[in-house]
């Protein structure tokens, strides 16, 4: 019986030993199931709910009539999860997905990278995707790992590249500005330059949140979200830029290199902008290729130039008008008087200043001297006037600092006075040649387009106009339109005088029938090339309500170019004037 | 015919009515877990049957288990001491599992047989209990076993097994190899100072592998850095999430969340560990009482056990069920290495599945013929009137 009991012994250890380890196993599961369940309990809600952040719409971008310039457009991205890229073997994800979709190779590897550089989780793959690519994706979505079609909001500029250097354009944000600006997550839009940059606060609304729940992969199994906070929309912003008026003054340039830009008087507000040439921000929204930003880039009529407020001109016999005034108001010439006459040219100690007409104008007095815009009897003008008279007078129209506020990399002109050209060439190391120049607007002076348009502006109503604006909702804040210094009597003589040039002077191009335009012809001298052909003017001239100028570079003599496109836009402006409801003076 | 099946049914009614209760219980819970689990299974993605797929091939494998195991009741277990039938059927299994070392990827289990994957080591597992049984406890009379018969054991039976599960590798399985061999040992009243070196052996074995065989020593790093640092691998966090977010009264059934790819092998080797986060205490702990029970009246069979070789037979099965119960639950719940092993009786699994049920009814068989024993012997007694 000795064997008996060593069996059952035996049998009884191991029943023991066994027991044993259960019951560890038994008082493990105790403590995890009831003293740590809390723990467990947040990690498990971690684990299988994502947070997501929900874009708002961003607000839209509408011309002052209210249609729209740029709105929003829901797409289709097939992206891909940055960490299910790992390998690149013949059989990833990605190799697949690249020969289904025929995909660029070299194009979709360089657009990856870039998107990975911006620590972006998610990659898009094939932005603006169709729907026989969404569907592929859809079906086969179980075999490719982290790739998911997402559909958002897009910016969509409907207009291409019509209103370009006004609205800018939105593009994702980059990693300096995400450290910088609050609120914004990885792969957000944010605009970019122009009003969407400058009213980003009002056109981005606020983001929303949604806690979805998750499977293993990050895909969304629930079928609504688990909480939301529902994003709050951008709201609208409506340019002073009327759509007809800015197609019309578009199709006047053609295809040349030009810029022009009409305003309302005596309000101030920019109707037409043009920058030529342009860009189209739709190819920006998306996400560019390396490639072909770097060919809008490096294009040398540098489409990204904004011209209307970064290009800087002479303002060439454009500035005539500022000469006479400043002459006037040190009483240094009359309306009526008479200089030496012009026999095509002035020579100034060993060198010869040319009128523009070479074979002279004789005897011209100041008006004759506007109309036909002769040069010598300026120059003379200028050797009577000291050099700081001549920039104080310009000042007082805003020549020499940016006025629009909206645009970042905007132009201030220069108005060269005498600390500036002490400071350039050195006390004493200058002449009152530099005068000769100033007079007829060349040399040192230099304007952007939207200063020239101001000019003409604010001789039309006497400087009554505030500085301008290209948005009117959310309505701008205005400063007070600057006091000119010039007597009333010598505005009205300006004034008549560059009626005087439309009529019978170099700007005869400019009339309008059943319309009196005053306007004022230029030829900027450029050391680079051939003249710019500028030409600014308002309308109608006793009772004005529209101001336009217009720069064609390197295109010859304002008088002959750029004048008759002036007017062929002002007639279409009166044509359309009240189906637009525009220069309607309450 | 009714009265042959009559007596069959007669025969079976005398099986143990705990032991078969308790598989009973698991098998029930085992298919709803692994009906809900594998609804998510990648393998049920492609079937017609779809979510369904992985519970009808669980249940398939179920019936196929249930006529192993009630063929096997059936049979006189006595049959393997045969050394004809015992060695020449180990071979076979041996053959089988070296096939499997054929293959390419990194681990290497499976064969497929008709088109279905079998693992052999399951099948080779049980036949080398009987090669062990009929080794430690074939000869009659004399005790303890001989040495020679010692070394056919551990030599001809174990290492090679040993090494062929290194190669494959199936560390699961070593573990139970180990075990199997030392409760064999044990209850064949190997006296117990033999046992020191016995167990010393395997032991210094093993210690040498984790330090020469890398896998085996990440794997080992794994599960320290987890015991220590609560650091533990993907898998296992997902697992104890699950348990832990379940709590004693469970999400509800149905209602895990880890199986939603969260966990890998959530209806296999995790198939607790869903269990758990769907029932709770309600559902973990029934399923380790019926590892008590199962393990409590399968040394209870072995004791009873007319001789030897029932012994060892029936104590080498029950240690195989055990240690893969205990071991699997361990490592879902982070106390052990991830080993591999399913849970038995629970978990989905083809070949595991089978070989399961097949042990009990090798345990059932060893308690029939022990209780045909009694009743003769009380018979005998009674002075052997009919």
């Amino acid at each position: 019986m000795r064997r008996e009991h060593d069996v059952h012994f035996r049998s009884g250890v191991l029943r023991g030993v066994v027991s044993l380890l259960l019951a560890v196993l038994v008082v493990n599961l105790f403590i995890m199931t009831v003293a740590r369940h809390a723990e467990y309990k947040g990690q498990a809600l971690e684990n299988r709910q994502a947070r997501f952040h929900v874009r708002a719409p961003r607000g839209r971008i509408l011309d002052r009539h209210g249609t729209p310039v740029a709105d929003n457009m829901f797409v289709a991205d097939v992206t891909v999860a940055a960490r299910s890229l790992g390998e690149d073997g013949p059989d990833s994800t990605l190799v697949r997905l690249m020969t289904w979709f025929d995909l660029p190779r070299q194009e979709t590897l360089d657009r990856l990278a870039q998107q990975k550089e911006r620590g972006r989780r998610r990659l898009v793959l094939v932005p603006n995707a169709s729907l026989a690519q969404v569907t592929a994706v859809e079906e086969r979505v179980r075999q490719l790992p982290g790739v998911r079609v997402d559909t958002q909001a897009r910016r969509r500029y409907l207009h291409g590249s019509l209103v370009a250097h006004i609205t800018g354009y939105v593009g994702e944000v980059g990693r300096a500005e995400l450290d910088t600006a609050a609120g914004y997550r990885i792969g957000d839009d944010i605009g970019k330059l122009g009003v969407e940059a400058a009213f980003e606060d009002v056109l981005r609304g606020r983001a929303g949140l949604k806690l979805e729940e998750v499977n293993a992969s990050g895909r969304i199994v629930g079928r609504r979200a688990v909480w939301m906070r529902e994003p709050r929309a951008g709201s609208d912003v409506r340019l002073t830029i009327s759509l007809p008026l800015q197609v019309a003054l578009r199709e006047l340039l053609g295809d040349r290199s030009a810029c022009a830009v009409a305003l309302s008087v005596p309000g101030g507000e920019v109707l037409a902008a043009c920058s030529l040439p342009a860009y189209d921000p739709n190819l920006l929204t998306g996400g560019i290729s390396t490639d072909a930003w770097q060919q809008l880039a490096n294009d040398p009529a540098k489409p990204f130039f904004n011209r209307i407020v970064q290009a800087t001109y002479p303002p060439g016999s454009l500035y005539k008008p500022v000469t006479s005034l400043a002459a006037l108001y040190h009483g240094l010439v009359g309306t009526e008087t008479y200089l030496e006459p012009c026999t095509g040219g002035l020579l100034f100690g060993d060198r010869t200043f040319h009128c523009w007409r070479r074979t002279g104008h004789g005897e011209v007095n100041h008006l004759i001297a506007m109309a036909h815009s002769c040069d010598t009897y300026y120059y003379q003008l200028g050797l009577m006037l000291d050099i700081d008279q001549l920039a104080v007078a310009a000042r007082a129209f805003g020549l020499g600092s940016g006025n629009a506020g909206i645009f970042t990399a905007e132009a201030a002109g220069n108005v060269p006075d005498r600390a500036w050209y002490d400071e350039r060439f050195g006390r004493g190391r200058w002449t009152r040649g530099v005068l000769l120049n100033n007079a007829i607007g060349q040399g040192e002076l230099l304007a952007t387009p939207l200063q020239m348009v101001m000019l003409a502006a604010r001789l039309a109503v006497s400087g009554r106009v505030p500085d301008p604006v290209f948005v009117a909702d959310p309505a701008p804040v205005r400063e007070a339109p600057p006091v000119l210094p010039f007597a009333e009597e010598h505005l009205a003589w300006v004034r008549g005088s560059l009626e005087a040039v439309v009529e019978w002077g170099t700007g005869k191009a400019a009339q309008v029938p059943d319309v009196v335009v005053a306007g004022k012809t230029g030829t900027s001298q450029n050391p680079h090339g051939e003249d710019h052909a500028c030409f600014m003017c308002y309308a109608p001239a006793d009772r004005p309500e529209v101001a336009l100028a217009i720069i064609l570079e390197n295109a010859g003599h304002g008088g002959a170019e750029a004048a008759p496109l002036a007017g062929v836009w002002l007639a279409e402006y009166f044509a359309r004037r009240g189906e637009l409801g525009l220069g309607v003076v309450p | 015919m009714k009265r042959r099946v009559r007596a069959y049914v007669a025969a079976f009614e005398g099986a143990d009515p705990y032991l078969v209760g308790a598989v009973g219980v698991l098998l029930f819970i085992g298919s709803f877990v692994v009906w809900g689990a594998g609804s998510y299974s990648r393998l049920a993605s492609t079937s017609p049957l779809g979510q369904h797929y992985v519970v009808a091939k669980h249940l398939f494998m179920i019936g196929v288990g249930t006529v192993a195991l009630l063929v096997l009741q059936q049979a006189d277990y006595r049959l393997l001491r045969r050394r004809w039938l015992n060695w020449g059927l180990l071979a076979v299994a041996y053959g089988l599992v070296a096939l499997t070392l054929r293959g390419d990827r990194e681990i290497n289990r499976w064969i497929t047989v008709f088109g279905f994957s079998v693992q052999p080591v399951e099948v080779a597992k049980l036949l080398l209990v009987a090669f062990l049984a009929e080794r430690l406890g074939g000869q009659s009379g004399r005790r303890p076993p001989d040495v020679r018969r010692l070394a056919a054991a551990l030599g001809l039976g174990v290492l090679p097994l040993a090494v062929m599960l290194v190669l494959q590798p199936n560390y699961g399985n070593i573990l139970v190899l180990a075990g199997v061999t030392l409760v064999a040992l044990f209850v064949a009243e190997t006296p117990l100072r033999w046992l020191g070196p016995m167990v010393a052996v395997p032991a210094v074995g093993m210690a040498v592998a984790f330090r020469v065989v890398d896998k085996l020593h990440i794997r080992l790093q794994d599960w320290l850095d987890g015991l220590r640092h609560g650091d533990y691998t993907y898998q296992v966090t997902q697992s104890l999430i699950g348990l832990g977010a379940g709590g004693w009264r469970g999400l509800g059934v149905g209602q895990s969340h880890n199986k939603f790819a969260f966990l890998p092998e959530s209806h296999t080797d995790f198939a607790f560990s869903v269990l758990g986060e769907e029932w709770g205490l309600f559902g973990t702990l029934p399923v380790i009482l019926m590892l008590v029970i199962i393990a409590w009246r399968g040394y209870g069979i072995a004791a009873r056990a007319v001789e030897p070789f029932g012994r060892i037979l029936a104590a080498g099965v029950t240690t195989a069920l055990t240690i893969y119960g205990i071991a699997n639950i361990g490592m879902v719940t982070g106390l052990l290495p991830v080993i591999g092993v399913p849970l038995p009786f629970v978990s989905y699994g083809g070949t595991a599945m089978v070989a399961a049920l097949a042990s009990v009814g090798i345990l059932l068989s060893v308690d029939r013929v022990a209780k045909a024993h009694e009743l003769w012997k009380a018979r005998w007694d009674r002075g052997g009137a009919a």
